[in-house]
């Protein structure tokens, strides 16, 4: 028995799905016939969610673990470098996420594009030429064009003052 | 019927409308070619903008980035032995090694005549087939629906996810729950909001489908590195245009084969959920069986690369009809076709066929329409499209990733859309990374307030009675059955072992 990626995955699915079951048996309607059809398909599904991620997790566990073959140094050199590489792009767009909340789209797409690429061994003058290309671009398109109000953050930037 | 399609057509021939149509078969044939993104994050990003026009122009946008874009998987596949798309990995297994003998021009020409010929003659079939369809809908009532939806999301988790059926069907239970948070549709209460007012209405479509479909792309994408591998040249173009036209000239003389494939592309296409990744293998068996040289397919067979294009072209129409028709789309890019329609407050099914026969048709034509638009800008814009699939991932990760969070933010204007994409895009990369099904979650999603309005609707006019009517039970019989073949099958082995030791 080893508990593989997977295995995690199930086990989260079915806290999730006894969470949900809980939250589902918590709803109450102002009348016995509000809170039955508010009820009925929640329980119903967290407990399918529960029952079949229960299986799932005990189908995995019994899953005998294929006999590996040693890897060679190359091999392990390159999955190593594609999950340094997964665990970097997903922090980037976790970061991505916070900057915008702290100051605003504009200057967060220009700040992505330009970091990324600094990162990523391109020179400076190329990083932040694409950063300002790519947030002049979606400002154009988006606030210019098409008038969508973009978010400015809940850091006070002048420049936003400045802009149309 | 005709005035329908008249009706149909109309929306079509404005000029505003056709430059529309050959700009977004350009954006189609660009996302599309970029293996790893693909036709369905080219959709996705396209949802924030579309739902700013009007009805009939937006769902004409949204159907001619499915119609081009699906001619761009196959190029990559052919010329660089990468498939753009799922349904384009039969494709390479000739379509490289004729690349490989200095045929690719040959193997595209093939490829897009096949494609696009049946993309038209199936647009015709399903016209033609239409009436029976209108017949059979007709007779549905919210019971067989809520059954329908049932059978969808089955058929969707079990071909859909490459965990195993389980993984399918847990996806389609999640996407379920999901639908559920906001005001229940009959009684107004409210669920899983956990005392936010912003989850009051249920969480925004376009955020969900982006997070299902645009973040776990650009994380594999940034994972990779690159789409092609370090070293790899970009093949010869010289040529390629008379090459072309010699692939052209094959499809034709293999007409009977060409005819075959389109039928069981359409028929594939009808079932819902099998997709195109279904027909395609049964049409490249097809060509394999009938040829006079089955070995040789494989070392760079003309006919192996336009039987799986042929049934490819033609799963689009008969997708099309299914989810228009019934509510359950044929493949993944039609969940995201059928979300769209629903969230403009069209419902498929009876009422679609009654009252908007005219959509059906307008997007049928549109989807050809920009079929051959799309083939002629590839023709002409093959070597700068192929030379984008030469980008570092350093340049697609970013860009990609700002246009999904700024769509996912554009689609409400409010900024808690970023959290719920932040959220339900780490669910979805891990659904992606251990084999579970996207498009079984987001047709549960999408289908699941229609599907608890129908159910309430039928318990309160039937009873639970309703359970019982005969199209109810075979579609309740022919869900389970589904979810449950691979253990049936396993343990009916068993139990025949048992009888015969």
């Amino acid at each position: 028995m080893k508990m593989t990626g997977s295995a995690y995955f199930l086990l989260f699915l079915l806290l999730l799905a006894i969470v949900l079951l809980y939250v589902s048996f918590q709803l109450t309607g102002l009348t016995p016939l509000q809170t039955f059809q508010g009820r009925l398909l929640p329980v119903v599904m967290s407990i399918s969610l529960a029952v079949l991620t229960a299986f799932g997790l005990f189908v995995e566990l019994r899953k005998k673990a294929p006999k590996e073959s040693p890897a060679g140094e190359e091999e392990t050199t390159a999955r190593r470098a594609e999950a340094r590489r997964e665990v970097d792009t997903i922090v980037w767009i976790i970061g991505y996420l916070v900057v915008i909340f702290l100051i605003g789209f504009d200057l967060a797409n220009f700040l992505l594009v330009g970091a990324y690429l600094k990162a990523y061994n391109h020179g400076w003058v190329m990083s932040i030429a694409c950063g300002l290309v790519w947030a002049m671009l979606i400002y154009v398109l988006l606030d210019f064009l098409l008038g969508v109000d973009l978010y400015e953050g809940i850091i006070y930037i002048p420049l936003y003052d400045f802009l149309p | 019927m005709f005035e329908a399609m008249w009706q149909g057509l109309l929306p079509i021939l404005n000029p505003g409308v056709l430059l529309m149509i050959f700009l977004m078969a350009i954006y189609g044939l660009i996302i599309g070619i970029l293996p790893g993104i693909g036709m369905l994050v080219a959709m996705a990003i396209l949802l924030p903008w579309i739902f700013t026009l009007p009805m009939k122009q937006a769902l004409i946008a949204l159907c001619c980035v499915g119609g081009a874009g699906g001619l761009a998987g196959s190029i990559t596949a052919i010329l660089i032995n990468i498939p753009g798309e799922n349904f384009s990995v039969a494709t390479l297994l000739d379509g490289y090694p004729m690349t490989k003998k200095g045929q690719g021009g040959r193997a595209i020409g093939a490829a897009a005549m096949g494609s696009s010929l049946s993309y038209y003659v199936s647009v015709l079939l399903a016209f033609a087939v239409l009436p029976l369809f209108i017949v059979v809908v007709k007779v549905m009532g919210t019971g067989e629906m809520c059954a329908m939806v049932l059978v969808g999301i089955a058929f969707v988790g079990v071909l859909g996810a490459r965990g195993g059926h389980l993984k399918g069907i847990i996806s389609g239970v999640l996407g379920f729950m999901l639908a559920f948070v906001g005001f229940q549709p009959n009684t107004g209460l409210a669920r899983f909001t956990f005392g936010s007012s912003y989850l009051f209405g249920g969480l925004a479509f376009v955020t969900v489908i982006l997070a299902l479909f645009g973040t776990p792309s650009i994380i594999e994408i940034g994972m990779k590195g690159s789409i092609v591998e370090a070293g790899q040249e970009m093949p010869k173009m010289r040529g390629m245009l008379s090459q072309m036209w010699q692939g052209c000239v094959d499809v034709l003389r293999h007409f009977w084969l060409w005819l075959t494939c389109m039928l069981i592309g359409f028929v594939v296409g009808v079932v819902p959920a099998a997709g195109s990744g279904t027909a395609i293998w049964i049409a490249y068996g097809q060509a394999a069986k009938t040829s006079k040289h089955p070995e040789l397919f494989g070392t760079g067979m003309v006919e192996g690369v336009m039987a799986p294009e042929s049934a490819r072209g033609a799963v689009h129409a008969g997708a099309l009809l299914t989810t228009l028709c019934f509510g359950i789309p044929g493949s993944a890019g039609m969940v995201i076709v059928l979300g769209a329609i629903i969230v403009m407050g069209i419902i498929p099914g009876p009422l679609m066929v009654t009252e908007h026969l005219d959509l059906i048709f307008m997007m049928f034509l549109a989807g050809a329409i920009s079929h051959s638009i799309g083939l002629i800008q590839l023709a002409f814009c093959l070597r700068p499209m192929l030379g984008l699939v030469y980008l570092k991932a350093d340049y697609l990760v970013p860009s990609i990733a700002s246009l999904v969070v700024v769509g996912a933010f554009a689609a409400t204007g409010n900024v808690a859309e970023i959290a719920v994409l932040a959220v339900i895009s780490v669910l979805a990369y891990f659904m992606r990374k251990y084999g579970y099904a996207p498009a079984a979650f987001a047709l549960a999603y999408i289908l699941g307030v229609l599907f608890e309005r129908n159910f309430f609707l039928s318990l309160t006019v039937y009873g639970w009675r309703f359970l019982l009517r005969p199209i109810v039970l075979v579609l309740l019989l022919l869900a389970i059955y589904v979810s449950a073949s691979s253990q049936l099958t396993a343990g009916a082995r068993k139990i025949f072992k048992l009888v015969r030791g």
